[in-house]
């Protein structure tokens, strides 16, 4: 803190030679000049620090006491402002980023949107657009009720919407809705039908009437439980319910895909091209020429620096290069094994998808064959699944 | 021979009143070995990095040790720092 305070005062560092020097050092004292640190170099030598403001003082003390005063060094903040005379570019300059910093500190260059799961981040920065939350926005007039307005208005999908603001940086948070769940009417009338081919094994029939036995084989769309249940009374009508059922049944699949024996690769050749451009805000400004296009073809490599402290702020401004590295395509043979075993996961994953999480499968097999330049490799599957699905009756019905 | 004491010390010491502040003596605060200040001084008789000799009016302090230097100094009192190793009035 004693230097914090030194230095802001300013001081210098002397050398006095002379006989008497404790002389000079009561001269000193009695008008009241502080020393720092006056340490005899010899019995006529020595060194002191005083400050700045005590010169004229120390001379007149100096010269008094028949001494020679030597000044060796001067530093703090007058000395530094001194050296700063007549540099009016300099000061103005620095004057004017002090402003640019504090003026740029109080709007907003980047925002960050958090939370999103479905609702697109173009739409959400859309939404808070017209909420007046923009890059370039002052953002000490940001109002957050009426911004979580405005966003909840324009996107119903969300549920909650607020902006906090970190220097430059807007980081915008959200709660998405939870879709209600569906209600299930007990009351209308659904029956249980078919919802693919198959040969049917159990029937697990909560509510509605079997209209299906095991080892059936039944269609896509044929009724397994019906809504109509009979009464015990004869002369009873028959009532109408929502069946609520689970049938599984034997299904078979027969799943293809196929894949290039051979492919196209790029090869980088070793000649590179530099692009720059500035981004300033909305604006980009290319130094090169634009109109021109690369002979050839070329991998485009593209990195921003940002004139920023990461977390603290950002400037609106950013250097782009753009590196493009000339390549060439090379078509190359595939591994027979490595494609056909990448094939038969692929189709064992999407047969998984079409059986749900219920499902079981029973037997599978692959086959494969080429053609064409192209491999076919064919799943057939025998699996076990819940075939039941829900279809609404009508008034016809 | 021993220096007699002033009307103004043997006063102060009857009524129980720092001597200092009736006679003309400095006031001498030695902390360790290290550090010394001396109040209601009279000036520097001699300065060196061994011998400092600082007058006190009615009496005065010879200070020997080895890198003696003065941190502080003003028209009252004074601060020495340095390895002290005797103090000598005279």
């Amino acid at each position: 803190m004693y230097r914090l305070t030194e230095s802001l005062r300013g001081w210098v560092s002397a050398e006095l030679e002379g006989a008497e020097t404790a002389r000079f050092l009561n001269r000193c004292a009695e008008t009241g000049v502080e020393l720092r640190r006056a340490v005899p170099a010899d019995d006529f030598t020595l060194s002191l620090r005083f400050r700045r403001r005590e010169l004229d003082a120390v001379r007149a003390a100096a010269e008094k006491s028949g001494c020679t005063l030597r000044l060796l060094r001067e530093r703090g903040l007058p000395a530094s402002a001194r050296t700063l005379r007549g540099r009016y570019l300099l000061c103005a300059g620095s004057l004017l980023c002090a402003l640019a910093l504090l003026w740029a500190s109080l709007h907003v260059w980047e925002i960050e949107p958090r939370g999103l799961e479905r609702v697109g981040e173009a739409e959400l920065l859309a939404a808070l657009e017209k909420a007046g939350v923009g890059v370039g926005s002052f953002w000490p007039d940001f109002v957050n009720e009426r911004i979580k307005c405005r966003v909840l208005y324009e996107i119903p999908a969300l549920s909650w919407a607020a902006v906090q603001v970190r220097g430059s940086r807007a980081v915008a948070l959200v709660r998405e809705a939870v879709p209600p769940p569906e209600v299930v009417d007990e009351h209308e009338a659904v029956e249980i039908v078919a919802g693919k081919a198959g040969l049917v094994t159990e029937l697990r029939v909560l509510r509605g009437e079997a209209a299906a036995q095991p080892g059936q084989t039944v269609l896509a769309g044929e009724t397994l439980v019906s809504a109509e249940v009979h009464s015990s009374f004869e002369k009873a009508a028959p009532r109408r319910v929502h069946a609520i059922a689970e049938v599984y049944a034997r299904t078979w699949y027969s799943l293809s895909a196929c894949a290039p024996l051979a492919r196209t690769e790029t090869r980088e050749t070793g000649r590179e091209r530099l692009r720059l451009a500035l981004e300033a805000g909305d604006r980009r400004i290319n130094f090169y020429d634009s109109s021109r296009n690369l002979p050839g073809e070329y991998d485009k490599l593209t990195k921003t620096y940002r004139l920023a402290i990461p977390g603290v702020f950002s400037l609106p401004l950013a250097l782009t290069v753009e590196r493009y590295r000339a390549c060439e395509t090379v078509r190359t043979a595939r591994d027979k094994a490595a494609l056909r075993a990448a094939l038969e996961a692929r189709l064992t994953e999407r047969l998984r998808t079409e059986i749900g999480e219920t499902g079981e499968i029973r037997e599978k097999s692959f086959s494969v064959s080429e053609r064409d330049g192209l491999l076919y490799v064919t799943l057939r599957a025998e699996c076990l699944e819940n075939i039941a699905r829900e279809r609404r009756l009508t008034e016809e019905n | 021979m021993a220096r007699k004491p002033s009307a103004a010390e043997r006063a102060a010491e009857l009524l129980d009143l720092p001597v200092e502040s009736l006679a003309d003596v400095p006031r001498l605060t030695v902390v360790g070995c290290r550090s010394a200040v001396v109040e209601q001084h009279r000036g520097l008789l001699r300065y060196g990095r061994e011998l400092i000799e600082v007058a006190g009016g009615r009496v005065c302090l010879r200070i020997r040790g080895a890198d003696l230097e003065l941190r502080a100094m003003d028209r009252d009192a004074l601060l020495l720092r340095g390895e002290i190793v005797s103090v000598e009035f005279f």
